[in-house]
């Protein structure tokens, strides 16, 4: 049995070596071609700002994707952990420090420790449960935002929130964003490449396939969907976060399920989640 | 005193809610589809109410034509679309109707569903009426009146007719219907055109107290979906109760605590319930 299952292992890597071949050396291409676009856009900051916003909802995108592709929760509530990371961010950048390496860890870190408490929750529940408890829970932060409108602005939204600065320099040129989101979402992506390879990711598929089997080959399931939700949530929160500092204000459009998921949802389907049904 | 106009309240939010989520129910029971598009269902319906009666037709013709109308556009998508994925796994039914939701409501802003538009109730149910200590207007307990006659209705229909009995059948236990000859498809492009009839007649009833616009149907569809959690997915005895629990909750929560606070409330208590009773009222519901 071993050797079979070495010999399957080398061809899996083999694979793998070959695979990265052409489609990594296109990627390599496709991701210095992204870090260079902003040189040739520089005379059009309209188009530069446009780019930001699609980073955000590529980040957006990927949050969704590492749940949905890799354990198979559907999640209609992303919009809920994107907004309450912008909010957070957007609140602290005002009245605490506009400093991002303290704003986007706080956010990501308070967010991280809200999925946790409602995810432990939601990853009991079945599939269609799930989906539609994700769903009200973005509704509730959007109520919430209006409960405590002394804070938030309500309606209006939270403005006036200062010029971010990484790591003492203001960033707010559109080229200096571009590249900010974008290293953040290759980031993103490649740690998330790497997760699907890790024995974590393998782990993820196995209880997506068939929860079951999964459970009694000892996999413990709710933690590892837990892990899963509350990973994605911390990045959507990330993405929310960077894009409140980006705008310069936030407003409870963000977290409306139907405003927010508009883009997003069939972005992750058609990113490698769904067509991979391994 | 309060508390009283609170329940009566209370009561007619029920009746809009029971109204939309028996629909919601059967689909899901017949289908196995939560169907993220019924609160489209309900937005047109509210629009096209609100168009209707808008153009000098009269209010009660207003309220027998949206619902039929709707209802065909139901058939037609459950023939066009919902139909041609139903033996796919449940993720992508749910996918299906977002997208469909979505569609809906970039179609009813394209048609100009964007503002808000103020359906006056017939003159005839204008007034206000006085029940012991609180008055109501008398339009609210008429939309309460259809609610309840029409689930009435659809109940008695639902345990006495052969279509009635195809639909329990389908719904309890769809292999062995199926063995027994029912058609769960053919079965599904009547539930759905029922279903999106009866939210496009709340819609419309209920267009004289939330007003109508492109995304009316969006609040009603997130008290909906809490109400059959609460009652059990699949249970129409549970939807029922739950229609009502959840109408006084959410009136109740805005009369105490606020208007948005109701809607916590409503999440935190609905958490709770699934811990401890994760298959609702009557422990009917599915949690497979």
């Amino acid at each position: 049995v071993s050797v079979a299952t070495r010999s399957m292992e080398q061809a899996g890597s083999q694979r793998l070596t070959r695979s990265f071949g052409w489609v990594g050396w296109i990627a390599v291409a496709v991701g210095v071609l992204g870090a260079v676009a902003p040189l040739a856009l520089g005379q059009q900051p309209f188009v530069v700002t446009l780019a930001c916003r699609a980073l955000v909802a590529a980040i957006v995108a990927l949050s969704l994707d590492l749940l949905i592709g890799n354990t198979g929760l559907l999640s209609f509530g992303h919009a809920g952990w994107y907004g309450l990371g912008g909010y957070v961010a957007g609140l602290a950048a005002k009245f605490v420090s506009a400093e991002m390496l303290l704003l986007l860890p706080f956010a990501v870190i308070v967010t991280a420790v809200g999925a946790a408490a409602i995810g432990s929750i939601l990853v009991r529940q079945i599939g269609k449960t799930f989906a539609i408890l994700t769903l009200a829970l973005s509704q509730i932060f959007y109520s919430l935002v209006f409960v405590t409108a002394s804070w938030t602005g309500g309606e209006d939204g939270l403005q006036g929130i200062p010029i971010a600065t990484l790591a003492g320099q203001s960033v707010f040129s559109p080229q200096a964003w571009y590249w900010l989101l974008y290293a953040v979402l290759v980031a993103a992506l490649i740690s998330a490449f790497w997760l699907r390879r890790s024995p974590l990711g393998r782990a993820w598929l196995a209880l997506k396939s068939n929860p079951e089997r999964a459970r009694f080959i000892g996999i413990p399931v709710v933690r590892l969907k837990l892990l899963a939700y509350v990973t994605s949530a911390a990045i959507a929160a990330l993405a929310g976060a960077l894009y409140t500092l980006f705008n310069g204000a936030v407003s409870p459009d963000t977290l409306s399920w139907f405003e927010c998921n508009r883009g997003k949802i069939p972005g992750s389907c058609r990113f490698w989640g769904f067509p991979r049904r391994d | 005193l309060l508390a009283f106009s609170l329940a009566l309240n209370g009561a007619v939010l029920g009746s809009i809610l029971l109204l939309f989520s028996l629909g919601l129910t059967l689909i899901y029971g017949v289908g196995r589809i939560v169907n993220f598009a019924h609160g489209a269902f309900f937005s047109i319906g509210a629009l096209a109410g609100a168009w209707i009666a808008g153009s000098g037709v009269s209010f009660w013709l207003a309220l027998i034509i949206a619902p039929i109308l709707v209802g065909l556009i139901g058939q037609v998508l459950d023939w066009g679309v919902i139909a041609r994925i139903r033996d796919r796994p449940m993720v992508d039914s749910m996918l299906l109707t977002f997208g469909l939701a979505i569609l809906i409501t970039g179609v009813l802003y394209a048609l100009g569903g964007r503002g808000v538009i103020l359906l006056q109730p017939p003159r005839s149910l204008s007034g206000t009426v006085r029940i012991a200590t609180a008055s109501q207007p008398s339009y609210r307990l008429f939309v309460s009146a259809l609610a309840v006659g029409t689930a009435a209705v659809l109940l008695f229909f639902l345990k006495q007719s052969s279509w009635g009995m195809r639909v329990r059948a389908a719904n309890d236990d769809p292999e062995m219907g199926a063995c027994l000859g029912i058609h769960r498809g053919h079965l599904m492009h009547s539930v759905v055109a029922l279903s999106a009839g009866l939210a496009a007649l709340a819609g419309v009833a209920a267009a004289p107290i939330f007003t109508a616009y492109a995304t009316v149907g969006d609040k009603i569809l997130i008290l909906a979906f809490m109400t059959v959690i609460l009652g059990g997915l699949g249970s129409l005895r549970g939807a029922i109760v739950a229609a009502y629990v959840v109408g006084l909750i959410i009136v109740f929560g805005e009369g105490y605590l606020g208007g948005q606070a109701a809607l916590m409330l409503l999440f935190v208590l609905m958490i709770a319930m699934l811990i401890r009773w994760p298959r609702g009222f009557f422990g009917e519901g599915r949690t497979e």
